[in-house]
């Protein structure tokens, strides 16, 4: 038996990558092993701690449960699109100064659970906060910090600051 | 994780038949439970019949198999009908498995015993004889209270207790038709030697999707369960009930158990002892758990199966 490895076009951060791995590649070894993406954090890598997370067309995923080659045709976003060191997201802007970010490991995913909230609800509260980032654990458990991070990167972000 | 050859089929006939050509090969929709098991080693195969291509997300009059428990959750018909099958679906995991896990694979997941999920152990369903929960000094916390012959596992989906009291059936799809069966019929609660999962599905069968009729027993529905987190955590023990009430007597009655036997546990006997009379809530919570058989180490649950029973159906119109 032959496993070949496949050849496919990746869409990350709205650029289309050329890359080649083997069929059982999950997203998450295909983002930081094939392509040097390692802003993703590879955690539990049995869907159990949410720190893999990206968004697949918009919605959060866990890139450690999801095939590389079954994202074909799909927008992937990764932490590296959401800013930049010169130009931060509201989100990471926040996430610094209130220092929500301790160990780090978790920030990625969360930053991206967050992004996803806020795309869809601008505005939310702290109840769907803690709903939609059920998914992401923080073993320093700095979810307060986390939660005002985000609901102050919320408010940056409807005044266009 | 050990490598595989990958197929992808567009649609679900062609699976079933890639599936009887490529014996021994595990079928993946969302991935979430066949991920795992191929990561821990528990399972091995040479080939993965992907549906990941397949078209197919009905959820109204039938829940399409591929539909997502995100799809389920948001589904106006679905909660206004079958509220017990909404809230199962809404509570089960976090946002980022509930995208991508799907009604099919969460009725076909895999037992979560930590010995079947722990290559280094060897039970009745992988092919060895006992069944190391059993022994005196195991970790028997999230095991059954209510037994199979060969296994004291248990079940965690989400959905097929609920689906169960609602009344609903799964078409299934297999290389030579379709059957239709009741989704208590898709378990086996004995199950052949070496045989992973307690699913009553041939080989190269599909579920397709799953049939809801709109009833009063299924509006009349409720699920609840009992997590030790808030969120992102099995169930020790789940409870999908269902009355129909007239003139303050029970006409029909479904009262399905989570987490607490190596399938989804339905109290048969308890249900027909309800009918004709006025809802007892506690009576019937004590006659369920009546025949359990703990473990060592979870008895605990057989109290949190009586609550919740209680708590389900007090929570139902009567």
């Amino acid at each position: 038996m032959t496993k070949r490895k496949i050849q496919m076009m990746l869409s990350v951060n709205g650029e289309d990558h050329d890359v080649s791995f083997l069929p059982h590649r999950t997203l998450l070894e295909v983002l930081r092993e094939d392509m040097q993406l390692t802003g993703t954090k590879h955690g539990c890598e049995l869907g159990e701690c949410g720190t893999c997370t990206v968004l697949v067309d918009g919605e959060p995923a866990l890139s450690c449960l999801v095939l590389g080659l079954e994202c074909a045709g799909k927008d992937i976003q990764t932490v590296e699109g959401l800013g930049t060191a010169g130009g931060p997201h509201p989100l990471q802007k926040r996430f610094a100064e209130l220092n929500a970010a301790q160990c780090g490991y978790c920030t990625p995913g969360i930053l991206m659970a967050a992004q996803s909230i806020l795309t869809k609800d601008p505005t939310p509260d702290r109840e769907t906060l803690r709903e939609e980032l059920a998914g992401n654990l923080c073993r320093c458990t700095g979810y307060l910090r986390i939660y005002e991070a985000i609901e102050m990167a919320a408010e940056d972000m409807q005044h266009g600051s | 994780m050990k490598g595989f050859s990958y197929y992808t089929c567009a649609d679900l006939s062609s699976a079933t038949r890639a599936l009887q050509e490529l014996k021994g090969a595990a079928v993946k929709a969302g991935g979430t439970d066949l991920m795992d098991l191929l990561k821990e080693r528990r399972l091995e195969p040479t080939d993965v019949v992907s549906l990941h291509a397949v078209k197919q997300v009905a959820v109204k009059g039938e829940l399409s198999a591929l539909a997502t428990l995100q799809d389920v959750a948001d589904s106006a018909w679905v909660k206004e009908n079958f509220p017990a099958v909404h809230t199962a679906a809404a509570e089960a995991a976090t946002p980022q498995i509930r995208n991508v896990g799907t009604v099919g694979g969460n009725l076909c997941q895999h037992s979560r015993c930590v010995y079947f999920r722990n290559r280094n152990f060897d039970c009745h369903a992988t092919g060895g004889e006992g069944c190391p929960a059993l022994d005196e000094n195991a970790f028997h916390r999230y095991h059954a209270i209510f037994r199979g012959t060969h296994c004291v596992s248990a079940h965690t989906s989400n959905l097929a207790p609920a689906l169960m009291a609602v009344g609903a059936q799964a078409h299934c799809l297999h290389p030579d038709g379709e059957r239709t069966l009741d989704i208590g019929l898709l378990y086996d609660l004995n199950p052949a030697q070496g045989k992973p999962n307690h699913l009553t599905l041939r080989p190269g069968e599909l579920i397709r999707a799953v049939q809801l009729k709109p009833t009063p027993l299924a509006r009349n529905s409720i699920y609840v369960e009992f997590r030790e987190r808030q969120s992102f955590d099995f169930a020790v023990a789940s409870v999908a009930a269902a009355v129909h009430v007239e003139g303050g007597k029970v006409r029909q009655a479904r009262i399905v158990c989570g987490a607490v036997a190596p399938i989804p546990y339905r109290a048969r006997a308890v249900e027909d002892a309800m009918i004709g009379k006025a809802l007892d809530p506690a009576k019937a919570a004590a006659a369920v758990v009546a025949d359990a058989q703990p473990l060592a180490g979870n008895q605990f649950k057989v109290v949190i199966l009586k609550r919740l029973v209680q708590r389900a159906l007090e929570g139902l119109k009567a």
